[in-house]
């Protein structure tokens, strides 16, 4: 694996443990047991750590923090989505331990492997503590359905990493096409103006009142008073 | 009215709320999400300011956002085309945040929170920097000066703000003709990270001679009148963050600093050897720093003829440079000088809800730090109960510490401060967690660690164990207003209330008391105080009594309550995994004080 790659895929890995730390502390507030509320919460403290050593080993190789462009998804809005998020939390973190496994031994690097081997020992854990507290919370007739519900969320999450990576790529080529075609008109024009903000800045007078705030032309969003 | 003030999209993205003219709440997204200067839209901070005040989205009038999306994308798309054809790799990444983020915030904003489109407003970026400086100030009128990077196309404004008339800008300087730029591109030429190490170069100034001064003028030309001039061949401010210079500037300053490379200098003690190249790094942090002073000097004499007042507000991220806001304060002609507690694009949100507010009160109450969320007890006890979960659900890099940590609940203050005070005396570490979490990026006495400032094993203990932090970056000093005077000659208290309560300028501390204080101080035996009164911050000025009675000064080592690269920290949990992470020996969670045992 290019140690760029590496670095990128960890950087990656940090938000989504940082992510999910935030999901977990944000569960235990839904909670009604104190002593699910603090299984929650030391869950919460153990993603944190992982983001931590993820972003540690990352910054090294160059990654840039908040640059994967995932999206912060909101999973737990009420009481009635802990079941679905104990159940997702369930599958995720049986499946994380297997990508993780698969990521160490293609990095080649030691420092490496050696922290993947450390999260994914705790993953595991997650896994049976969502599964047993998923067991003590939800009644068994609907544990199927949280599972079922949860399942599908996740190859909903993989299909829109496929998306956005897509995406990225058919924007980029045209981008790249529009810069190519326009450039050369463009690039005089904007030389030109920035020359004259940079030779000509003369003292102007706007006056903003309180309250005075413009708003900008409305860009098509649904009217919610209409 | 209740408005709330956003600001997001390029670095340390907030929230502010402000109800009838009065600011209520303000958080930093990157407080709830534990990544630094996370830009990415402030859902978490909204969230903890309507749960705050108990309001919900449709009770908002107006959401503001701190600067104009379209403005800045003209700015934006000219910058990158003008460099056709070498551009296209920014085109490209310019060209993607934008269309999937950023051009769409108004509808994000309007859907999000279900408000009418009509009611999300936006404001220019720099007025909002002016509104947050001139409205907490209690100033009738003042001049107003905000010097930063780059908003849409502004990177300097001087306004005269009044509260019949509102903000009047008056003068602007245009990208590219930007000292804050200038300023980040010399810190990524001296190896550190651009908008975030800026205090790094301030700081590695103080150890060098500023012999550079008339190349710095070359790229960055302070003009007569107090405006300035940079020649945009030096620099490549669309280039990749670490790459804000050309090779015609390497020509002029030589090879850059490595990220990483070792500095010898430590703020307190001498370095064994530094090398030419070391000292020649040290040589050019003094050169610009001496420069931006002079720009910033120049800036305030214009606001000043500009405007005939004898009051200055001032805001933008250059507006933390503690050292050239203190020459500011000596030389400029103005009578009182306020700088907000968060002058930089975090505090924006709090500038562009005042700026959206139809009448601002003719009376504030003074401004405070304290804005951000407090914890509720609960929190606490279930933070403690947390460490005798008997499962697999093991503490993160605290596996030795299962059933090695003491807690004890004190039932008031005075007690609590006492027991404190002892342990700082007697060379322990603090983790200090109390009340409402500060605005920006300062800890103030409510998120700090604390040491014994004169103890040079704590504080060699802390930058190693805990910060990780360049030994020539100095820590800051909170003192008790009843001592200011003697720690600090000729200290004006007065204006100490409007610049010295949050740490943003620098005083030379006593010969007599240097050894007090000495790991507080940088190599030149200044520190950056918190002159901290009861009516700041009650608890804490209670605690640096405590220590004055047992050390014979009322003043502590204070420094933010983090790890390196990681926010500060906010929740009572977020405060636990750092104490468990690092060689902090007791954390003081509100009225809890949990201890690794020996």
């Amino acid at each position: 694996m290019q140690p760029r790659s590496l670095a990128s895929t960890l950087g990656r890995f940090s938000e989504v443990e940082a992510d999910s730390a935030w999901q977990f502390a944000r569960a235990a507030d839904f909670l009604q047991l104190p002593k699910h509320r603090a299984a929650m919460l030391a869950t919460a403290l153990e993603e944190t750590h992982h983001a931590f050593l993820f972003r540690r080993i990352a910054s090294r190789g160059g990654a840039r923090h908040g640059s994967s462009g995932l999206a912060r998804k909101t999973l737990v809005a009420c009481a009635a989505d802990i079941p679905t998020f104990l159940a997702y939390s369930h599958i995720s973190e049986g499946l994380v331990h297997g990508e993780f496994t698969a990521i160490a031994a293609a990095s080649g690097a030691p420092e490496v492997a050696e922290v993947l081997a450390e999260i994914s020992q705790d993953e595991s854990g997650h896994e049976d503590g969502a599964s047993q507290m998923l067991h003590e919370i939800v009644p068994r007739a609907t544990l199927a359905r949280a599972l079922r519900k949860a399942r599908w969320r996740r190859r909903w999450d993989d299909w829109m990493y496929v998306t956005h990576f897509i995406g990225k790529l058919n924007a980029t080529l045209w981008l790249s096409l529009i810069y190519l075609l326009l450039g050369g008109f463009a690039a005089p024009l904007c030389r030109q103006r920035l020359r004259r903000k940079r030779g000509a800045q003369q003292p102007q007078q706007i006056s903003v009142k309180a309250g005075e705030a413009q708003p900008l032309p409305y860009l098509g969003a649904k009217d919610p008073t209409a | 009215m209740n408005i709330l003030g956003i600001s997001a999209d390029f670095h340390d993205a907030s929230a502010s709320l402000v109800m009838n003219g009065q600011l209520i709440c303000s958080a930093a997204e990157e407080r709830f999400t534990r990544i630094k200067h996370d830009a990415r839209f402030p859902e978490q901070a909204v969230e903890f300011c309507l749960a705050q005040v108990g309001l919900n989205a449709g009770d908002l009038d107006r959401i503001v956002f701190y600067e104009q999306p379209w403005m800045k994308l003209t700015r934006v798309l000219t910058d990158v085309m003008s460099r056709f054809p070498r551009s296209i790799n920014q085109f490209g990444r310019a060209g993607r945040s934008w269309l999937t983020q950023k051009l769409w915030i108004h509808n994000r904003i309007s859907r999000a929170y279900d408000i009418h489109p009509d009611a999300v407003r936006f404001v220019p970026h720099h007025e909002s920097h002016a509104a947050q400086a001139f409205y907490p100030s209690g100033f009738e009128q003042s001049a107003i000066l905000t010097v930063d990077g780059v908003g849409e196309w502004t990177c300097t404004g001087i306004a005269r703000g009044s509260r019949k008339e509102g903000i009047t800008v008056l003068e602007t300087e245009e990208y590219p003709n930007s000292v804050g730029l200038a300023y980040a591109a010399f810190t990524a030429f001296l190896g550190f990270k651009p908008n975030d190490g800026e205090c790094s170069t301030m700081a590695l100034a103080a150890f060098g001679k500023p012999i550079y001064a008339d190349n710095v003028r070359r790229v960055l030309t302070p003009l007569s009148g107090g405006r300035y001039q940079l020649d945009p061949g030096f620099f490549n401010f669309f280039g990749d963050a670490d790459r804000l210079f050309t090779p015609a500037f390497i020509r002029l300053f030589g090879e850059p600093r490595r990220p990483g490379d070792p500095l010898p200098f430590s703020s307190t003690s001498a370095p064994e050897h530094v090398s030419a190249d070391q000292q020649r790094f040290a040589d050019i942090a003094a050169s610009i720093q001496l420069i931006f002073e002079e720009v910033l000097l120049g800036l305030a004499r214009r606001a000043q003829a500009l405007t005939g007042l004898d009051k200055l507000c001032l805001a933008g991220g250059t507006a933390m440079n503690a050292v050239a806001i203190t020459r500011l304060l000596r030389e400029c002609p103005f009578d009182q000088v306020f700088v907000p507690p968060d002058p930089g694009d975090g505090g924006a949100a709090t500038g562009a809800a005042l700026l959206a507010c139809d009448e601002i009160p003719a009376t504030s109450p003074p401004p405070t730090p304290y804005l951000g969320r407090q914890y509720p007890e609960q929190s606490v006890v279930e933070a403690i109960q947390t460490l005798s979960v008997e499962s697999h659900h093991r503490l993160p890099g605290a596996r030795a510490w299962s059933g090695r940590l003491t807690h004890k609940e004190y039932g008031d203050e005075n007690a609590l401060v006492e027991v404190v005070a002892e342990d700082i005396s007697r060379g322990s570490l603090i983790g200090w967690v109390q009340g409402r979490f500060e605005q920006g990026p300062r800890a103030l006495g409510n998120r700090s660690i604390l040491a014994d400032p004169s103890d040079a094993v704590a504080a060699s203990r802390l930058s190693r164990a805990v910060k990780q932090r360049a030994p020539f970056r100095p820590y800051a000093l909170s003192l008790a207003v009843e001592e200011a005077q003697r720690l600090i000659p000729g200290v004006d208290l007065r204006e100490a209330a409007r610049t010295g309560r949050w740490m943003q300028s620098i005083h030379a501390v006593n010969e007599g008391c240097v050894s007090a204080v000495r790991q507080a101080l940088h190599v030149d035996l200044t520190t950056r105080p918190q002159i901290c009164s009861p009516a700041d911050n009650r608890i804490f000025h209670k605690l640096l009594h405590a220590f004055g009675a047992r050390r014979g000064t009322a003043a502590l080592l204070n420094t933010s309550f983090n790890e390196s690269g990681s926010p500060i920290v906010s929740s009572p949990a977020d405060a636990l995994i750092t104490f468990l992470h690092t060689d902090i020996d007791v954390l003081v969670l509100g009225m809890t004080v949990i201890r690794k045992a020996a």
